[in-house]
């Protein structure tokens, strides 16, 4: 009885059906030019990162304007941040970051009670820290967030805590005698949060400059070490995903360091990467260091939810990364623009004004 | 006494085994009792075994168990020895070289690549001692030692790799790691921090010895199969007694591209080719980071480099001053 | 004398497979045939129009020599010559003087009563050109997509198009392809040698034949293939290289457009790996 042709028939066509079902394939798809034609400089189509991208839905309805024409700080108690706005577009805008960020908890998730000027709570000194982020962001970022802004939605999308950041990983705990060499995130579902986040640090929280290239021929000593290398590679992997573009929307690829033969989206990816850097450094990390009852009450649904991934032991602090904005498109589907038009408090003055301010010995 | 055993047929024929030639007086026994696989016959010989393994390869041996364990055990020791994680993540797992704060140290400790360079080592150990078999069976056997000095090329690229080449930088942290996607890693980061290795002008040489054995293999193999029913496959004998099926092959390639070599020539063309691939990528990794630091450059340098016509809406490179600024910003300068 | 000294007997007519006896001649060593004269028309062709596209081009430096698609704004529509309508003509050359090029290594194996083997393997090579530049630029829509003819901007194209999918090596048909080409050498490095060490066993000693040749690999490898089963096994394995190269450009691109590390997202979520509790 010859068994073998059968088995063989039967292999081979489970391999075939394995192939065509199992991975999640791209149907064919469009892509544009980026630069000039023959190296193929192209972006597809942005499908990447469906992961991402459920968070991509509209905002919810904004809160009607009750006429009010009293400034703020008359009509309130205890106002520090928005003491630009009338009493009627301040009640606005709590309410509408209240659905932006906290639609489930309410206001209760900042306020104390009924006392609304009260401090106690320690959210109401980071939406405080957040909302000055946000004015300063409009204000002072332009270079990479343009016209259009960002609103507390671009992150939060309904959640106290956004979906995509990273936390800082304390060093892997080594054994007596084996290397235990890369820090995974094992629960990751996808190679993109599984590979590790050590460059995160190195590139979105430190000040490691993004050199791995030689501007020589030869060899000067300015090549970046290899495992460094392997970091950038990792940060430009979190960048391209969590955008949904690839590495040609950006760079010419056969000489990535070259401004000269870049295209234009680099530039904002840049100012990008030095954004990110700002948010963690002076905001993030010093808000941490302020809260550690966040992490500890992290379990409590009513207080504040964290995504599956992110609970448990997590040490270090919470960062933002590219995604935590971009939700896996190159511009971000967070309507900041329309919204930005109806908040006009999410825009500050701007760093220069608070330094002219400084300079007339006025108050920052 | 010549035999003729693979005559073009459908049917597999079962002769007495072949014990292999005699073997000279002292050296130790063919170990192995030969078994006949149909599976195999469709294709080529059915007959498996017997083997001489000899001090040198049995040296080889255990050296290469030796390393293969100490990766393994590594690699289950990194997932706190679970089998499950072992075998989920056995395509991400590695075992890293020292980091660059050791320099050539050769003691460095065990968890810090102390355990690469063993495993390195044994490995090495193992690659030359195999090495010496070949060479040594070659010569027993009374037969040029061609084998050997291809495979030495293979084991010249081996050594750049893990060895020469660190030693050259100065860091066994330049070696690559042993693991899966951690040496595709490798590989890509490699190509990335030094420019563009496409641009290595040995890196192009070696492609292309690599893509021209792959096809001068699909020509010689092609012509031959084409030629088998006329005995073409004898080639020792095609060599020194030509019959139709050399005549007829060389007259394809004559006739088809105005030049052909002979059942002998088109081997020695294999074989440089062949030879070559590994022979020429070892020197196109040596130079890189030793004599060139970013390969673009150099192809600029040297004139490679084509001037691509701007895309329409691509602005000119920011000023420096710009990208200070913003630098500044964040640093809250 | 462009004849060998056994070559007059084998010189007979017939075998062609189009234009009778018309073009059944040689030309000094080379066979012509109907397929021999298209070979030599598009061939011709081709190489004057990218002589010419380098006329009109910014360059005679040699490495530097590009003929470009046309930009991928142009679909599948003819191009004007001077942008990307060239490289439309030169691909139609190209594919032209290759498929006359297999069709006439046919009637030259039917001339000399062999098998195709040569031909097919070349159409595995015609296949994974034309996978490169008509069919993935088909299934993209445009003519923009493929790799522009020049000796450094095909290297800049591949590296471009690597990168397009992040990281290409995590690409499985590349990894097969790759595997195909390094073992395909790795056997054509033992087959050659083999050969060559049997017929040059150094002086004084007679030539070895197939017993020597089987013993020399049972030796050291446990199993000699044998002298078909090698050429079986190197034939196999060089076709499935261009095959498996073709495949791999087919998929990028057409029906995979993110990174390619992140296709193995299947690989960490299949269901087995919960019977080892929370990982």
């Amino acid at each position: 009885m010859r068994i073998g042709p059968p088995i063989l028939a039967v292999g081979l066509v489970c391999a075939g059906l394995f192939t065509l079902f199992v991975p999640t394939w791209n149907l064919p798809t469009q892509g544009t030019q980026t630069g000039p034609n023959g190296p193929s400089l192209v972006q597809y189509a942005p499908t990447g990162s469906p992961l991402f991208q459920t968070r991509n839905g509209p905002p919810p309805a904004n809160p009607p304007l009750i006429e009010d024409t009293r400034p703020a700080t008359e009509a309130y108690k205890n106002v520090t941040v928005l003491t630009d706005l009338n009493a009627g577009e301040f009640m606005r805008l709590q309410q509408a970051i209240t659905n932006w960020v906290a639609p489930q908890q309410g206001c209760d998730f900042c306020h104390a009670g009924g006392d609304f000027a009260s401090d106690a709570k320690p959210t109401k000194a980071a939406a405080r820290d957040m909302l000055k982020m946000v004015r300063h962001l409009n204000a002072d970022w332009t270079e990479h967030v343009g016209g259009a802004g960002v609103t507390c939605w671009s992150c939060h999308r309904g959640q106290p805590v956004p979906a995509e950041i990273w936390f800082s990983r304390p060093p892997h705990p080594q054994g007596a005698h084996m290397d235990k060499p890369e820090n995974w995130n094992e629960s990751g579902d996808s190679v993109r949060q599984f590979f590790p986040n050590a460059g995160y640090e190195l590139y979105l929280l430190q000040d490691t400059p993004g050199l791995a290239q030689s501007y020589t021929a030869l060899p000067n000593g300015q090549v970046a070490d290899q495992v460094v290398v392997k970091r950038l590679y990792e940060v430009m992997m979190q960048m391209s995903a969590g955008m949904g573009v690839n590495c040609t929307y950006c760079h010419n690829s056969r000489a990535f360091y070259d401004w000269g033969q870049s295209l234009p989206a680099r530039w904002t990816g840049y100012s990008g990467i030095q954004m990110v850097r700002d948010i963690n450094r002076n905001v993030l990390l010093p808000l941490a260091v302020r809260m550690p009852q966040t992490r500890e009450t992290a379990d409590d649904p009513h207080t504040i939810v964290l995504p599956d991934r992110m609970r448990g032991p997590q040490e270090g602090n919470g960062f933002v990364l590219c995604a935590t904005c971009h939700y896996g498109l190159p511009k971000p589907a967070d309507h900041a623009q329309e919204l930005l038009t109806v908040f006009p408090g999410l825009k500050g003055p701007g760093r220069e004004h608070a330094a002219s301010a400084t300079d007339q010995g006025g108050q920052p | 006494m010549p035999q003729f055993h693979t005559l073009w047929t459908h049917i597999e024929l079962r002769g007495p085994d072949e014990a292999g030639p005699p073997l000279q007086i002292g050296s130790p026994g063919r170990i192995g009792k030969p078994f006949h696989s149909q599976w195999l016959g469709r294709i080529g010989e059915m007959q498996v075994l017997p083997t001489h393994l000899g001090p040198t390869g049995v040296a080889s041996l255990l050296c290469g168990f030796i390393a293969i364990e100490i990766i393994g055990l590594n690699m289950l020791a990194s997932v706190d020895w679970n089998p499950v994680r072992f075998i989920r993540l056995l395509p991400f797992l590695s075992l890293d070289p020292p980091p660059a704060k050791y320099g050539l140290n050769p003691f460095p400790p065990l968890r810090e690549g102390g355990w690469w360079l063993m495993a390195g080592f044994f490995l090495t150990a193992a690659i030359l001692l195999w090495w010496v078999k070949m060479y040594r069976r070659a010569r027993a056997l009374g037969m040029g030692t061609h084998i050997p000095w291809c495979f030495a090329s293979a084991i010249w690229l081996y050594l750049v790799l893990g060895f020469i080449r660190p030693i050259a930088m100065g860091s066994w942290s330049e070696a690559v790691p042993f693991g899966v996607i951690p040496h595709l890693n490798w590989t890509a980061t490699f190509s990335v921090r030094y420019g563009n290795i496409f641009y290595n002008p040995f890196h192009m040489l070696s492609i292309s010895f690599l893509y021209g054995s792959t096809m001068l293999f699909a020509m010689h193999a092609g012509t031959i199969l084409a030629v088998t029913p006329l005995g073409g496959e004898r080639e020792t004998h095609q060599i020194t007694d030509r019959g139709t099926a050399a005549e007829r092959a060389a007259l394809f390639w004559r006739w088809t591209m105005g030049f052909n070599s002979n059942y002998e020539s088109i081997h020695r063309w294999l074989y440089w080719f062949a030879t070559l691939v590994t022979l020429t990528g070892g020197i196109g990794i040596l130079a890189t980071g030793t004599l060139v630091d970013n390969w673009y450059l150099w192809g600029v340098k040297n004139g490679l480099a084509p001037q691509y016509r701007p895309a329409p809406d691509l602005p000119a490179a920011p000023p420096a001053q710009a990208l200070k600024t913003m630098q500044d910003k964040v640093l809250g300068r | 004398m462009a004849m060998l000294s056994f070559e007059r007997k084998y010189r007979i007519a017939g075998g062609t497979l189009v234009g009778g006896s018309l073009f059944d001649f040689w030309v000094g060593p080379f066979y012509v045939g109907f397929f021999g004269v298209t070979a030599a028309f598009f061939a011709l062709l081709g190489t004057l129009l990218i002589v010419y596209g380098a006329a009109i081009g910014p360059t005679w430096a040699l490495f530097q020599i590009s003929i470009d698609p046309p930009p991928i704004a142009h679909g599948l529509a003819f191009a004007p010559l001077k942008q990307g309508g060239l490289w439309q003509i030169i691909t139609v050359c190209a594919l032209g003087a290759f498929v006359s090029w297999a069709l006439r290594q046919v009637e030259i194996c039917r001339k000399l009563g062999m098998g195709y083997h040569v031909p097919v393997a070349f159409s595995f090579a015609i296949l994974a050109y034309a996978s490169l530049n008509v069919v993935r630029p088909i299934l993209l829509g445009a003519w923009g997509y493929g790799f522009p003819y020049g000796i450094m901007s095909h290297l800049d194209w591949v590296s471009n198009v690597g990168y397009q999918h992040l990281h290409f090596h995590y690409n499985p048909a590349h990894m097969i392809a790759v595997t195909c080409f390094f073992t395909t050498t790795f056997a054509l490095g033992l087959h050659a040698g083999e050969i060559l060490a049997a017929a040059n066993p150094g002086k004084g000693k007679p030539v070895k034949y197939d017993e020597y040749e089987s013993a020399y690999f049972r030796d050291t490898i446990m199993y000699s293939i044998g002298e078909i089963g090698i050429h079986r096994l190197g034939y196999f394995l060089a076709l499935n290289a261009g095959l498996w190269s073709a495949v791999c450009i087919i998929i990028s691109g057409p029906f995979w457009t993110q990174g390619w590390p992140y296709w193995w997202d299947w690989y960490l979520n299949l269901p087995i790996w919960s019977t080892g509790g929370k990982i």
